[in-house]
């Protein structure tokens, strides 16, 4: 697998005359397995990034080629299907479906995929006691606190075995030892399957744990720095 | 997308979203509810007027051929007994359909000789067997009755003679006019099979012939035969011309047999309804000239309650654009309402569709969620609406007839039609009204429906 942006360009137009530039001349290349993470002030245009890599909208100029292919030749279809196949997210604010128990929150982007009924629901316990929440299964949102909301929605993103996993900024509503505990959980699975995680944080110290560090500050990547 | 679990989805959503799933399809309920009412509660009035108008006689059109028997009966009894008076020969007649029957008369009694009590064949008139055809022929009537009219002097045994109108009919024909009976019976079925020389009386008849004592029982003279009177009718008066009180009616049959004369000179028909009457009035007498051959139209007269018909067409009319306008605006009203509990549960549901699509959700997979959602609210509340619809307008009639004194029952009619008319156009309202937030759903990039809320 492998992701390049290339004089990428994203602006919101709030209005006819006020136009904001999220992002200006990006270029990015991330390959299979990496683990990158993204820093900058709030407002650099790190959400928009993560959305851009993760198909959840589009460049206003440039090209983002996503496994070779220029995604402005994909259809909203197959792009859809890549989201489901390829990609996993992870938000800040969990964003679990409020009204399905845990198991079915895992399970839900395999019903968007061929497959039986018995193979998703055996896929998706798979994925929640990699979690470590088998037990709560058939637990609500409401019922659970933000950890281990997080780790439903951790088990959700990797219950496909994505190529790539987007974290943004995925311990960011929780204290940090539980966030330390999502983000070792992260990297071990990511580590196991192979995906490649890019995560925006504010974090200094989850940054640090990231080989490769992106630096971003008013819609530019200014530093772009690999650990040995 | 895997429609089990959409449905489960959706299942389980109206268990844990009470609140506006009951909304949603409360808002179905109401229109399914308000189009079956007014329905129902309109047809049963449109119905009722109908019956009343009915009631005056708007559903009734009568046929009559003014060539008489009498100018063709050429028997034995007419020339000892039976002396025609002016009225009863009318000059209205005419010279070219009198010559007509007569010329086929003769041609007739040549063939078959002397035929006393063997009613002669003539053409150029109606006869039992047209009356089949034309009932076969209109089945927007509901009876088309044959009668013959006759004028003889009748007398009670050992009285003195007085010209009378004997009619010849049916026990239907009593029917259609609405003829009540103050003593005795109507004719019966037998009497017709049997060609039974019983008579009815007119209640002025009657009162001549045998003043105050009661006439059932007695015996009349007329036509050369005795009569029994098994039945007197009550006072009715003129109606459409026709003078009810002075008449005698016979069997039809024992009539054709006691003159030797197989004609129908006269149609009773009772229509469905105003409409249907209307239509038979205008098509009645070129089906009945076509069978004619040669007779001069202007014998046949129709006769029908014209202001009445037309009075009854508008009223009828005006029922059904009500009918049409309320049960139009229901459903607007309801649709209205359907599609905004449906831009509210996209909207509510926005950040949900965004997660959707994170996960691999196509557009068509949100759209169908959304009809999916649309069609089973439109069902459960359809269905609910149905028999609350149906409970209402009893509820509604009741009232209405007891503000409206006139009408002391009015009954909803419940048509099939109804049924699936409301339930159809709610469940196609909820569609459309489900289709559109559905495609503005698909339609949001995902990060926007991220955002939302
Ligand atoms: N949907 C939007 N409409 C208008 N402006 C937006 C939208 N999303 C983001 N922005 C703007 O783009 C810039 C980058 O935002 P974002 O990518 O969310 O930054 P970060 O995630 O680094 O805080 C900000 O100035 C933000 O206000
Ligand atoms: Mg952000």
């Amino acid at each position: 697998m492998q992701l390049e942006l290339t004089g990428v360009e994203k602006t919101y137009n709030i209005s006819d005359s006020v136009k904001v530039p999220a992002l200006s001349g990006i270029d990015l290349r991330i390959e299979a397995g990496e683990f990158v993470s993204l820093v900058g002030p709030s407002g650099c245009g790190k959400s928009t990034l993560l959305s851009i890599l993760g198909l959840l909208t589009w460049p206003t100029a440039g090209c983002y080629s996503f496994d070779g292919r220029d995604t402005r030749t994909v259809s909203r279809r197959d792009q859809a299907r890549w989201r489901g196949d390829a990609i996993g997210f992870i938000f800040q604010s969990y964003n679990l479906l409020p009204r399905e128990s845990a198991w079915r929150n895992v399970m839900f982007p395999l019903s968007f995929r061929a497959n039986t009924r018995s193979t998703r629901k055996t896929a998706a316990m798979h994925a929640l006691e990699a979690v470590g929440l088998a037990h709560r299964a058939d637990h609500f949102p409401s019922q659970m606190s933000g950890g281990e909301q997080q780790r439903v929605a951790v088990a959700r993103a990797l219950v496909n075995r994505p190529r790539l996993l987007i974290a943004d900024e995925p311990t960011g509503n929780l204290d940090s030892a539980t966030g330390k505990e999502i983000l070792n959980l992260i990297m071990r699975l990511a580590t196991e399957y192979g995906t490649a995680v890019i995560m925006a944080t504010h974090d200094a110290s989850v940054a640090s744990r990231a080989r490769r560090k992106v630096t971003m500050s008013d819609g530019r990547i200014i530093s772009d720095a690999r650990k040995e | 997308m895997d429609w089990m679990y959409t449905t489960g989805a959706l299942l389980r959503d109206m268990q844990t979203n009470r609140l506006r799933r009951i909304l949603s399809i409360l808002g179905v309920v109401i229109g399914t509810s308000a189009v079956i009412a007014s329905l129902a509660v309109l047809e049963g009035g449109r119905e009722q007027l109908s019956l009343h108008l009915e009631r005056l006689g708007v559903n009734m059109v009568f046929l009559e051929d003014r060539l008489r028997p009498e100018t063709v009966i050429t028997h034995e009894y007419r020339r000892d007994q039976v002396t025609l008076s002016q009225e009863a020969a009318p000059d209205s007649t005419t010279a070219k359909g009198r010559i007509l029957v007569k010329r086929r008369m003769a041609e007739a009694s040549e063939s078959s000789g002397d035929s006393e009590n063997v009613p002669v064949p003539i053409h150029g008139v109606l006869r039992m067997r047209d009356v089949s055809a034309l009932r076969a022929r209109f089945p927007g009537a509901n009876m088309i009755e044959p009668v013959m009219t006759h004028w003889s002097d009748v007398a009670q045994a050992g009285g003195s003679p007085f010209g009378a109108r004997i009619e010849g009919g049916t026990p239907a024909g009593a029917v259609v006019r609405d003829l009540q009976i103050t003593e005795g019976r109507h004719l019966i079925e037998t009497d017709i099979d049997h060609s039974e020389k019983v008579c009815v009386l007119g209640a002025e008849a009657a009162d001549k012939l045998f003043g105050q004592s009661a006439a059932v029982g007695r015996t009349v003279s007329m036509l050369g035969s005795r009569w029994r009177v098994v039945g007197v009718l009550a006072q009715k008066g003129t109606m459409m011309r026709f003078d009810y009180d002075r008449l005698i009616i016979v069997p039809i049959t024992s009539l054709q047999e006691r003159t030797g004369v197989d004609m129908v000179n006269a149609l009773l028909i009772q229509a469905r309804d105003g409409e249907a009457a209307s239509r038979i009035r205008t098509e009645l007498k070129a089906e009945v000239l076509a069978r004619l051959h040669g007779r001069d139209p202007e014998e046949i007269r129709i006769f029908c309650q014209d202001d009445l018909v037309a009075q009854y067409g508008r009223t009828m009319s005006t029922f059904r654009i009500l009918t049409i306008s309320i049960a139009a605006f229901s459903l607007l009203v309801s649709g209205i309402g359907i599609m905004n509990i449906m831009l509210v549960s996209v909207r509510e549901r926005t950040r949900e569709i965004g997660v959707w699509k994170a996960v691999g959700a196509t557009d068509a997979d949100v759209l169908s969620f959304f009809l999916a959602e649309s069609v089973l609210t439109c069902v459960l509340g359809g269905t609910i609406g149905i028999f609350l619809g149906v409970l209402l307008a009893s509820e509604a009639s009741g009232f209405v007839a007891n503000s409206v004194s006139e009408m002391s029952t009015w009954t909803p009619v419940f048509h099939p039609v109804f049924f699936g008319l409301s339930l159809g156009t709610t469940i196609l309202v909820g569609l459309l009204s489900g289709i559109f937030p559905a495609i503005v759903a698909a339609h949001l990039e995902p990060t926007e429906a991220l955002r939302y809320g």
